[in-house]
């Protein structure tokens, strides 16, 4: 494994890599208003249109994954400001679906 | 008795010791494996496995079940020795119907766990099996289960050796992961729950058997697999060693061996003095054990811990060391889980520890924290405080903070604390602790990094010792490296026959 240094508390150690180390993922920072898909999946379909004020709870989208009918709500208060989905289109975990505002 | 009926008895032997016939053990050879049978005579000693259950019958109706042929229903059993010590195993036959489970052949497997129980001998399962038999429905699932419910009952009692020689997906791998050792195979093991063919349907991801869970992915990456081994003889010899190392039930200890003397090293030659240089602890190790042999378990995984099994003084020792040439020797989530799941495995089967203590603290990273290096670290502290086997530690350089308290320091009842003159036991480095200690002197001076050098050797001179841990008996004694072994063997002496009082409870809740 490759020869790397290691700050710990200030004080840099000489060491080396080691695999799990160096895969791992970088931190992608959260945003609430981004409504994301938690499992991949195949979209039934869309609630709501661009413009449209929602309420913390309401359906977002709609749609079918291991086996089982899923439903996305709205995690706050918000305007739609942006729909990244359509009914009948395949997409993968995280892929987001909608913005709120 | 008639020469006719022991010809029969020859004859229907010889049919179903054939497996799926001549034709599919070709075809096992021409994938790189070895047949059932072939991988029992290869481990076992020459000549000592005695078959038993040759003629079970399959108990499948359904599908037209009932007119198909499955010598042994595609799995080997019975009990022979290794290293001249009795011991059962299983070997699932590929040849026969995949080597799939069914009924009959869980039933066969559980006669055999029963019996390595009753009889306190280690079981040893090698897996090679295209998973359930559909056709057999809720009963292939019955058989899994009552092999899991065993696996459990038997745990920390005899020791259970899982080698994977073939597929061992789905429902089938967990028993594996219940056992206590799991040695694969590369280009030959395969394990995963669900296989590509699945994530390909579902995800739309594309991966090889290989490449989601073959020898190496769990080896390096997941830490399922303790041992690893280029070929199916490496593998054999690498359990006739383990085996030769560990007590074979929980009232034994391990076979001792004649004292041999470790190889002339200079052990004082191995730590540099810059605690920021890395060096491998394994030749400190070496430098300590009878003919300096050590045989290390889950070497490719979490490095920057090494466990394993070594001899002091003719009897087994469980090594804990921190290992600076992997991430500073720092103690993170991988190694938190390898480290603790080792401590119990000595703690079940009454082997002394022996810790070697070198790391900075914890690795940081956003990754870390999110992945819970809380609930994980926390698995260390367990599994020391709880161990009530005899529990040495040395602490060869660095042991700052909390990986100070974590490496069975005296105050999680380790038996006795050695440290060497090098030794620094502090909260942290100096270059972190004069930063905060001195933040004032530092910030109001003139020339800001004289002061902080000024310091940090202030902090190093007073601080970075085994002196003032010493002097409150956080540290029973300062040794001299050449003095290391000596040492070491008189503290298992002395503490082989410790008892430790723990609270009446059915048992603990181990952050899992």
């Amino acid at each position: 494994m490759e020869k790397i240094q290691l700050n710990i508390d200030g004080t840099l150690y000489e060491t080396n890599s080691s695999r799990t180390f160096a895969m791992r993922k970088p931190h992608v920072p959260s945003n609430i208003n981004n409504v994301t898909a938690p499992i991949p999946g195949t979209c039934l379909s869309v609630e709501v249109k661009v413009g449209q004020k929602v309420k913390c709870g309401d359906i977002l989208v709609l749609f079918n994954a291991m086996k089982m009918f899923n439903r996305v709500v709205a995690p706050v208060d918000g305007t739609v400001k942006e729909i990244n989905i359509a009914a009948g289109q395949v997409f993968k975990k995280r892929h987001i679906f909608l913005v709120l505002e | 008795m008639s020469k006719e009926k022991e010809l029969e008895l020859q004859k229907r032997k010889e049919v179903v010791q054939l497996g799926g016939g001549q034709d599919a053990i070709d075809k096992q050879h021409k994938s790189g494996k070895l047949t059932a049978r072939e991988r029992i005579d290869a481990l076992l000693d020459k000549g000592s496995f005695h078959e038993i259950d040759l003629f079970i019958k399959h108990s499948a109706r359904e599908f037209g079940m009932e007119k198909k042929d499955m010598p042994g229903d595609g799995v080997v059993v019975g009990t022979g020795k290794i290293g001249g010590k009795v011991v059962c195993i299983y070997a699932q036959d590929f040849t026969v119907a995949g080597g799939s489970l069914g009924l009959m052949h869980a039933r066969k497997i559980t006669k055999v766990m029963d019996l390595s129980m009753q009889l306190r001998v280690p079981i040893i399962g090698i897996n090679d099996s295209g998973g359930a038999r559909v056709q057999e429905g809720v009963n292939a699932l019955a058989g899994y289960g009552e092999i899991f419910y065993r696996n459990t009952q038997a745990s920390g009692v005899i020791p259970q050796i899982s080698v994977i020689l073939g597929p061992c997906a789905g429902g089938a791998v967990y028993s594996p992961a219940l056992t206590d050792f799991i040695f694969t195979v590369d280009q030959v093991s395969k394990m995963f729950i669900t296989g590509p063919e699945v994530i390909k349907t579902v995800l739309g991801e594309e991966i090889t058997m290989e490449e989601l869970g073959g020898a190496r992915v769990h080896a390096e990456v997941t830490g399922c697999a303790n041992f690893f081994a280029k070929s199916e003889q490496d593998c054999f010899k690498q359990i006739q060693t383990l085996l030769s190392l560990i007590p074979h039930n929980n009232t034994e200890k391990a076979g001792s061996k004649a004292v041999k003397e470790p190889k002339k090293i200079d052990i004082s030659g191995i730590v540099p003095e810059d605690p920021t240089k890395p060096y491998d602890v394994r030749e400190v190790i070496k430098a300590i054990t009878d003919e300096s042999e050590f045989f290390e378990v889950q070497e490719g995984w979490a490095g920057n811990i090494v466990v394993g099994f070594g001899r002091m003084n003719g009897e087994t020792v469980g090594f804990i060391a921190n290992q600076p040439l992997v991430l500073a020797g720092v103690l993170d989530v991988d190694s938190s889980d390898k480290c603790a799941r080792f401590i119990r495995y000595c703690d079940a089967f009454n082997i002394p520890m022996i810790t070697l203590v070198d790391l900075p603290g914890y690795l940081p990273g956003i990754d870390q924290e999110h992945a819970g290096v809380i609930r994980h670290g926390a698995k260390i502290l367990y599994s020391y405080s709880e161990a009530s086997v005899p529990k040495i530690t040395l602490i060869l350089r660095k042991a700052y903070g909390g990986g100070y308290i974590a490496m069975n320091s005296r105050h999680l009842n380790a038996d006795f604390v050695y440290a060497w003159p090098n030794a620094e036991i502090a909260v942290m480095g100096p270059e972190g602790a004069a930063n905060i200690i001195f933040r004032k002197e530092i910030t109001e001076a003139a020339d800001q990094n004289a002061m902080r050098k000024q310091k940090i050797a202030e902090y190093r001179e007073k601080f970075a010792n085994p002196y003032v841990a010493a002097s409150m008996g956080y540290v029973d004694a300062v040794v001299s490296p050449a003095e290391t072994r000596e040492y070491l063997i008189h503290a298992l002496e002395v503490a082989s026959k410790k008892v430790v009082a723990t609270p009446n409870k059915k048992h603990g809740i181990p952050p899992f």
